[in-house]
């Protein structure tokens, strides 16, 4: 007979963890899984962007040819002889990476590599389509023969190379670009019921025009997903908590190497206007003026608790029928004195009655 | 039995079966992080991770304990479920062999991967209930942060973990965090990361997943951040 293990006493945290060697380490790796819980494709994009910024801040030296990475963690050999090699801490952009097939996961903090002896690109779409059989993985290609590095995104693969979009590693982030990023978030996914995805329902029924209960989150949440496609190089940080209450969303970019230094680029309060509760309760305007001056005083105390450069009120409004900005008329000259910028995008409850909308504007236009 | 009255947390499903899933749910996170096939001890070392671990994301521990031994974190239990899952099918293992470690015991060497034939259906059928797809979320980023590491330092994890390199905790004796004791170091720290972050923001649960995993790494290197 064995006896079991013994007990013993657990102390608390031991005194070699303190302070100052977590913050070095916080000081060198802030934002690295801060995107947790987006799509994977979208993490994947962001990650060899960053990867690519660090890599140039570094001042690695890469050969004048592209580099191609594969969202599939698990590598597959082109010849058994030579088998992937793999890369711990891939994106501290350390490690050359031109030349080279990679296969990553989408926090993009490994990868394994094969080298690449084509430089032609059919040659490369053709190893990954026709000889690897990945056609259909999601793709990025880093090209290193321009100036400057740029990345190209196949959300569907190399497979499909029409589909392909470059996305930026050094942006401008002003209020009028986030702005129209969320043009863009809006006419992709919330303009109507059925731009929104399946697990992205914004309307509980919207025939009555009920909007589900939780629709400032759902938008948040989309908000977070194309915001870091639109700037891959910012944290897109939510629900963060302030002394006077949860800041809906905080876009912060830091240096590709000091994480101290911090561009503080905006903060945005999300209000969604209703017509009715989810439950079917109607609400008056005197309590969507309210609900918008809040709003108003919000975005200004965070701004300013959190230094934001730009600080903005985003309604997205889910009334019965678009009004348009009237709805701000009674906080313009608080908003301009707390310098607050009012933005408004209004959701169809039916496509239906969007082109309706749009053919009306049409119609009183071609009037005027 | 509908699923409303199976939830995967009632006292009908035995402590076996969920770790069983709980092992499902490890060896699935390894692959999407690229760790396919993933060794017998660094699996262990990631079960004991999700364990200490859990509280960052606001979840219960699933084994507040572990046996302290040279070779890093090892649950019997957890190896004879191991064993179950390779004997149904569900896993593969590959590499076997057996070495003698330091504590003077055979140790089976080898790693693991899933039959996504007979696993895949489980994690569907995970995938039903809320509270294993929070468990799911938390294990999938612990094993990205993980897979940051080289193997060596995967393998010497627990060497610079707050909680299991705790020197007051003989090998041989029980590090607890969790059954019997409340102190957990580990999670402690990975939650002190949380109000460190330059620009004055709280980082969520995934970046203290990482930063705490880039510590140890850090830890191990003379304490050079990565």
């Amino acid at each position: 007979m064995t006896s079991g293990p013994r007990r013993s006493k657990v102390s608390g945290a031991p005194d070699a963890w303190e302070g100052g060697d977590l913050k070095a380490t916080v000081d060198k790796n802030a934002g690295i899984g801060s995107d947790a819980g987006l799509p994977e494709d979208v993490r994947f994009a962001r990650g060899i962007v960053n990867l690519v910024r660090s890599q140039i801040a570094e001042g690695t030296a890469n050969r004048p040819c592209p580099a191609v990475f594969l969202l599939q963690p698990n590598a597959r050999a082109l010849d058994e002889s030579v088998q992937p090699r793999r890369v711990p801490m891939l994106n501290n952009g350390k490690v050359p990476i031109a030349g080279r097939l990679w296969y990553v996961n989408e926090a993009v903090v490994s990868g394994k590599y094969l080298e690449l002896e084509a430089t032609d690109d059919d040659e490369i779409f053709s190893i990954v389509t026709d000889r690897l059989q990945l056609g259909t993985v999601t793709a990025a290609i880093v090209e290193h023969r321009t100036k400057t590095p740029a990345v190209r995104f196949y959300p569907r693969g190399l497979g499909e190379p029409d589909d392909m979009r470059v996305i930026p590693i050094a942006a401008t982030v002003t209020l009028n670009q986030i702005f129209n990023a969320i043009d863009r978030i809006h006419e992709k996914s919330l303009l109507t019921p059925d731009a929104n995805s399946v697990a992205g329902k914004l309307w509980k029924n919207a025939t009555k025009c009920h909007p589900i209960k939780n629709a400032e989150d759902v938008v948040q949440m989309y908000l977070r997903i194309g915001l870091t496609m639109a700037f891959p190089t910012c944290d897109i940080r939510h629900e963060q908590p302030s002394a006077v209450g949860r800041l809906d969303l905080k876009i912060e970019e830091s240096d590709a190497l000091d994480k101290t230094d911090v561009k503080r680029h905006a903060i945005l309060e999300l209000k969604v206007l209703r017509s009715y509760s989810s439950s079917g309760k109607p609400l008056s305007a005197a309590q969507t003026g309210k609900w918008i001056e809040s709003g108003v005083n919000q975005a200004h105390y965070y701004g300013k608790e959190w230094h934001a450069k730009g600080k903005a009120l985003c309604c997205f409004d889910m009334r019965q029928e678009p009004t348009g900005e009237h709805c701000f008329s009674h906080v313009r000259k608080l908003a301009k004195d707390l310098q607050v910028e009012l933005k408004l995008w209004f959701l169809f409850r039916s496509s239906e009655r969007m082109r309706r909308a749009t053919s009306n504007q049409t119609t009183s236009g071609a009037k005027e | 039995m509908s699923r409303e009255t199976l939830s995967p947390m009632s006292p009908e499903m035995t402590d076996s079966v969920r770790r069983r899933v709980r092992l499902i749910i490890l060896i699935d996170a390894a692959e999407n992080a690229g760790l396919k096939p993933i060794a017998i001890r660094r699996l262990h070392t990631l079960a004991y991770l999700s364990n200490v671990l859990a509280p960052v994301w606001n979840m219960p521990t699933l084994d507040g304990r572990v046996l302290k031994r040279h070779g890093g974190p090892f649950y019997p239990a957890l190896q004879r479920d191991l064993d179950h899952l390779v004997g149904s099918g569900i896993a593969r293992i590959s590499g076997l062999s057996h070495v003698h470690d330091k504590d003077r015991r055979w140790r089976l060497e080898g790693s693991y991967s899933l039959n996504r034939l007979f696993a895949n259906p489980v994690l569907k059928e995970v995938d039903h209930f809320e509270d294993e797809r929070q468990v799911v979320a938390f294990i999938h980023e612990l094993a990205l942060a993980f897979s940051a590491l080289s193997d060596d330092e995967l393998d010497a994890t627990s060497t610079e973990d707050a909680t299991y390199s705790n020197p007051i905790i003989d090998f041989g004796e029980v590090v607890d965090f969790g059954e019997w004791k409340t102190e957990n170091p580990s999670a402690e720290t990975a939650n002190r990361f949380g109000g460190l972050i330059p620009s004055g923001a709280t980082a969520l649960p995934g970046e203290k997943l990482h930063l705490y995993i880039r510590h140890l790494y850090a830890r191990m290197h003379d304490k050079r951040p990565a």
